[in-house]
């Protein structure tokens, strides 16, 4: 009798599990199933740019499965990748497999593995800190995309499935937030960051702001608090202790943080600057508090996948040099204009590319799309260059 | 009176390590670190800590490791904190939402732990991941509160919804019978059975006890602004903050009741945590330190029976030898 309970105990706890990982799993099975066995090469071109006309030559092209992963889909950040992901998926003939690695190498190669085993065509790597991560992957192609560093791209760039790195420059946003807050008139200053060493891209953006404090003289690094995600008691416990402070640089945008700024009394006295932005910024952005804060950084695996599908359709190489990171710009906002245009062209129902501009960057439709557009276009991905777009 | 001089040197013994860390960082600091604000917000920071540490507690008194705590406190502060919005029933809704939701969950595990006897670490390590995801079905963006719904982490609300709790803590544990039962089970669990005690009974509403201090405890996370979804035990290091305070104030209260030791506990890591960030030690250095002084710490605690015994031992045998 008790072990027929211990039997159903283990059974139901199974079951609990599979029910946790249905929540953050992919919802593209009933597309599989329509799609399958579409993978014969339709050479199908683009004529026409009419909405219809450009759904309707994306659906013809050969179908395929592509695993991304990231740390988690969960964060605001993850959340909007997921949103961007979807409306690619609505759009092109390809189905999504979301994997969360927690930012761990374990992770990442166990998922690399098992998609690999269940036949995906193509990976956008997340957490690729060793060459093992990319041979896990076998012949599947791979585009990775935080910031792994140039040793490790360089030690990459001879893998024969890895097409490459696309990232933001963290350094420069850290640095760049340093320039923000100095401008601001900030001379005494705190940094709010996250546990160096879990995520290099993270951790480059704290770096990049204390070379910045490092290189003036009249700049002075009041405190430095790292922690794993407390970043709101950071800013009490530098507004309890620090009476002089006149800025914060936070590596983590959230709504905990802009909040203590308010709830700390710091709104009129200290300056903040973050990498990511909160929803709660555009009042900080009102006010002056808010000098510095960037969006935007979930397109960046909307440009893995770009990369990959070209190399997936035609074989075409949009990162031509593979031994060097190719940097995409960040979205700096700096105004309450730029805060409203970011809210409504990229976190809005249509992503930063639409269908059509994407179909556009992808050699298979677009015979004169090169590699050195795709440089181009990650360098020239701005605000401003958002705001025409759409304008148009 | 000799009570009361008793009861005055079980309290020093737990106060002397946030008094020793106020010395120690005030020299450090030349004396600026003995600040109101300074202290205010460390103690602040540990009001969420300290609620869940005594929920966590509860269970732990039953020798129950319950580790769905941080996971219980997301689902409850996420889906908690929409409905308030949704409903638009401010801050009354939100305590309704977190406590219905936090005590339903633990309801549910404290059922799920009588029914099929399964150690409440694994059904709570199993649990941990459906907490995680039903938030991200309903609210995949996490929740963000409007400014106005996030007073109770203000002074002083905070401050008394943590003295409301710690008196909650200490009315169960000391002066009702289900306290009392407890403590039996906890102590030898043949015993209480054989004494008549409904196991089963008293240990779902220990869990249920426990669900409400969640439920304070998602009540008082959420009202940090912002509460974003997890995955893959994501939630832990939620829970694992409380965790050190928790056993701090386990070891180094023995002789006071938890609702005493446990804030104090939890105080005393949040100050030595903001102490080590602003003498401006590194992250590696603060870490190596608050890990070499828990260690010592609780190495201390967990002999000093140890420490007692070998007195008696000497005792004895002086006695011994002069009879002799």
């Amino acid at each position: 009798m008790k072990r027929q309970i211990k039997k159903w105990t283990a059974l139901l706890l199974s079951a609990a599990m599979v029910f946790a990982m249905v929540g953050c799993g992919s919802s593209g099975e009933d597309k599989k199933e329509e799609q399958g066995g579409q993978k014969e090469e339709n050479q199908t071109k683009l004529e026409d740019t009419s909405a219809a006309d450009v759904d309707e030559t994306l659906a013809a092209a050969p179908h395929f499965n592509i695993t991304v992963m990231l740390g988690n889909f969960t964060d605001s950040q993850g959340v909007e990748t997921k949103q961007m992901l979807e409306y690619i998926e609505k759009h092109f003939n390809v189905t999504f497999n979301y994997v969360e690695t927690s930012n761990t190498t374990e992770n990442t190669i166990a998922a690399i593995e098992t998609a690999v085993a269940s036949d995906t065509d193509g990976i956008i790597g997340a957490c690729v800190k060793t060459a093992a991560c990319v041979e896990a992957a076998g012949d599947v192609p791979m585009v990775n995309q935080p910031d792994i560093g140039e040793e490790m791209t360089k030690e990459l760039a001879g893998k024969a499935n890895y097409l490459g790195s696309v990232c933001e420059d963290d350094y420069a946003q850290g640095y760049a937030a340093g320039a923000a807050l100095y401008e601001a008139g900030c001379r005494k200053v705190c940094i709010a960051r996250m546990t160096v060493g879990i995520s290099e891209s993270i951790d480059n953006r704290g770096i990049g702001f204390l070379d910045f404090v490092a290189e003036h003289d009249d700049m002075e690094l009041l405190a430095d608090n790292q922690s794993r995600g407390q970043y709101a008691d950071a800013v009490a416990t530098f507004a309890s202790a620090f009476p002089e402070m006149d800025g914060i640089f936070c590596v983590i945008a959230n709504d905990g943080v802009s909040q203590a700024m308010v709830t700390e009394g710091l709104v009129g006295s200290v300056k903040l600057a973050t990498v990511g932005y909160a929803s709660s910024d555009k009042q900080l952005l009102e006010n002056g508090t808010l000098v510095y804060c960037t969006g935007g950084k979930s397109a960046i695996t909307m440009t893995c996948f770009l990369a990959l599908y070209n190399y997936l359709l035609d074989e075409s190489k949009m990162i031509d040099d593979e031994t060097r990171l190719m940097t995409r710009n960040s979205m700096e906002i700096k105004s309450v204009e730029d805060f409203e245009a970011m809210e409504k062209y990229v976190v809005g129902d249509v992503p930063p590319y639409n269908a059509e501009e994407m179909m556009n960057m992808v050699h298979y439709f677009n015979e004169e799309f090169t590699a050195e557009d795709f440089a181009g276009i990650c360098d020239n991905y701005t605000i401003e260059d958002l705001m025409s777009r759409r304008s148009n | 009176m000799k009570k009361g001089m008793v009861y005055i040197k079980n309290l020093m013994e737990v106060l002397i390590l946030p008094i020793a860390l106020l010395l120690v960082f005030a020299v450090a600091t030349k004396g600026s670190f003995i600040s109101g604000r300074i202290l205010m917000t460390a103690l602040r920071q540990s009001v969420m800590g300290t609620i869940v540490c005594l929920g966590l507690t509860l269970n732990l008194n039953m020798g129950m490791m319950n580790f769905a705590g941080g996971a219980s406190m997301i689902c409850g502060a996420v889906i908690g904190g929409n409905l308030a919005v949704a409903t638009g029933t401010g801050i009354p809704g939100l305590i309704f939402f977190c406590l219905l939701i936090g005590t339903g969950l633990m309801t549910i595990q404290g059922g799920l732990y009588n029914a099929f006897r399964v150690p409440c670490v694994v059904l709570s390590l199993g649990l941990t991941m459906v907490y995680e995801a039903v938030p991200r079905i309903f609210y995949p963006g996490g929740c963000t509160l409007p400014i106005d719904m996030t007073k109770l982490a203000l002074s002083p609300y905070c401050f008394i919804i943590m003295i409301v709790m710690c008196v909650v803590f200490y009315v169960i544990t000391e002066y009702t019978v289900l306290g009392h039962n407890m403590k039996a089970i906890g102590e030898n669990p043949a015993i209480a059975m054989g004494a008549g005690l409904d196991i089963d009974k008293v240990k779902l509403m220990s869990f249920i006890l426990t669900g409400v201090f969640f439920s304070i405890g998602a009540l008082m996370y959420v009202s940090k602004g912002s509460v974003d979804n997890v995955a893959a035990m994501g939630s832990m290091p939620v829970q694992m903050e409380s965790f050190t305070g928790m056993f701090l104030g386990k070891f180094l209260g023995k002789n006071v009741n938890k609702a005493v030791s446990v804030p104090i506990g939890v105080f005393s890591m949040k100050l030595l945590a903001s102490g080590l960030t602003i003498v401006g030690l590194n992250s590696n250095m603060q870490t190596i330190i608050q890990g070499l002084i828990l260690l010592v710490l609780l190495s201390y605690a967990a002999n000093t029976g140890l420490i007692d015994k070998i007195k008696a031992d000497q005792e004895f045998a002086k006695r011994a030898q002069a009879q002799a």
